[in-house]
């Protein structure tokens, strides 16, 4: 990591995002800490300031978690590095609102 | 560990002290705001309800507005009201009196009209607010602390950094003896197993997620599909994904410690500890909500920089966003420093605690100086349309 201020942080053990503390452009490389490893993650995207990034491979139909909490469920694969929003993520209580519709 | 509050009869203790003219429905506000006008030291509690109560309302009208004026804030109390009035100025009255401190109530028609009611309305609180000045503030432990916490403008990172800011120095404020908690119900949904988790007991437990399922329902009563509207377009530009997200960021404010107590909208928890207040999320109500509760002091982080703060309980504003902080030096109090809340949030806590047993001593925040503190209102249940 350089020095200076945080690029991007995973803030709980469990959590497969981590949050962009700046604007970060594709390509950067961050040090993170990942349930007490040291992870490197490269983006494969640009990540807006306090956006979502995955640090791992999150398949379509798991949960992605922040906080240590389950926050919503992938919609699709995600690629370590890539951004991690409403188009490749849902949340369980609207998901599940949407079934119950159907 | 103490802070300069004013000694009350029933034992709590005041980080003001103020007369608090407190107007029971909403078309007494100006009359009440204008007898606050005159004299020093007095304020407002306004709102823009109370007129055609049905129960439930009746009841949470008369009970907010009763704890409001028992709240240690205040020194005194006039209750002014028109003489049609569906919450009794008199039994509101009759229950702040039992903390014991002067209360009189002031009836628009029976005073003979508006200007002979605000004028025996100014003399009324000039002689209270003459007798309360003669209190002076002496030191008082943390226990008699009660510390509202409140957040509004959530971005994705506020819940660790703004939020958890407060809510370790709520941690502080019950690790020395003290309590405190926080409201706005439709905000924790989709997180209300995390602090359901955290209850002291089943029972707490069990009514921590009744308060949820039962605002849920309520809305859902007017057609209101929650989970359409949350996050809004503005939270998901900012990055946040779905309610669960935006819910477990705001839980951040209630800290660490154990869930003591779930109380109704106006009611006052009664022990020590974290307690949950059941309010709306419009911070002008939710903040009503924490002082009826007892809170004499509150925070509230504010990505939005929120003008406003509250006629008599102190409210500090937080933020993380540097822009604001510069810009608005006449809103906010403190600048949470992103990095230094991501690797240590205990010093930054600490820092808050410190900065809250100073304003609670005495130092005025922003809104207090500004005097931006009559933005208020109150939660009715049904809607002021009858």
């Amino acid at each position: 990591m350089k020095k200076g201020r945080i690029e991007g942080i995973v803030l709980s053990p469990k959590d497969n995002v981590g949050v962009a503390l700046m604007d970060l452009k594709s390509g950067t490389e961050l040090d993170l800490k990942v349930n007490g490893q040291a992870v490197s993650v490269k983006l494969v995207e640009p990540i807006t300031y306090q956006h979502k990034f995955s640090v791992s491979r999150i398949k379509a139909g798991s949960k992605i978690v922040k906080f240590g909490e389950a926050i919503g469920e992938a919609t699709r694969d995600i690629k370590p590095g890539q951004h991690v929003h409403t188009h490749n993520m849902i949340g369980l209580r609207v998901r599940l609102a949407r079934n119950e519709r159907r | 560990m103490e802070f300069l509050g004013y000694p009350r009869k029933d034992g709590l203790a005041g980080t003001r002290n103020y007369i608090g003219i407190i107007s029971t429905v909403s078309c007494s506000s100006d009359p009440a705001t204008w007898i606050a006008s005159e004299i020093s030291d007095c304020v407002p509690f306004t709102h823009r309800q109370a007129c055609g109560l049905i129960p439930p309302d009746e009841e949470i009208v008369f009970r907010t507005l009763t704890n409001l004026g028992k709240n240690p804030n205040l020194a005194g109390v006039l209750v002014v009201s028109p003489v049609c009035a569906d919450a009794d100025p008199y039994r509101i009255a009759n229950g702040i009196a039992e903390s014991g401190k002067p209360v009189d109530v002031c009836k628009i028609h029976q005073a003979g009209g508006v200007i002979a009611a605000v004028s025996k309305g100014v003399d009324i609180v000039r002689r209270m607010a003459s007798d309360a000045s003669r209190i002076k503030r002496e030191p008082m432990p943390i226990s008699r602390l009660r510390h509202g916490v409140e957040c509004g403008g959530s971005t994705p990172i506020s819940g660790p950094v703004t939020n958890a800011a407060q809510g370790t120095a709520l941690d502080f404020v019950i690790e020395n003896g003290g309590s405190g908690g926080f409201s706005e119900t439709p905000e924790v949904m989709g997180a209300e197993h995390v602090i359901a988790a955290r209850a002291v007991n089943e029972e707490v437990k069990q009514k921590m997620l009744k308060v949820v399922r039962d605002h849920e329902a309520y809305l859902r009563s007017f057609g209101i599909d929650l989970f359409g509207a949350n996050p809004d377009h503005q939270n998901i530009e900012d990055g946040l994904s779905s309610m669960e997200e935006k819910a477990l960021g705001a839980i951040f404010k209630g800290g660490t410690t154990p869930l003591t107590e779930v109380v109704g909208y106006g009611e006052v928890p009664e022990g020590k500890g974290m307690f949950f207040v059941d309010t709306p999320g419009n911070d002008l109500k939710s903040l009503t909500g924490l002082a009826a509760a007892g809170c004499n002091v509150i925070t509230y982080s504010t990505e939005c920089a929120a003008p406003y703060g509250f006629p008599f309980v102190p409210v500090i504003k937080l933020t993380a966003r540097r822009d604001h902080f510069k810009k608005f030096p006449d809103i906010l109090d403190y600048l949470v420093d992103i990095d230094r809340a991501v690797t240590d949030i205990r010093s930054v806590g600490q820092d808050v605690f410190n900065l809250i047993l100073e304003v609670a001593s005495g130092r005025k925040t922003q809104s207090e100086l500004i005097g931006y503190v009559y933005a208020c209102d109150l939660w009715t249940k049904i809607p002021a349309t009858l």
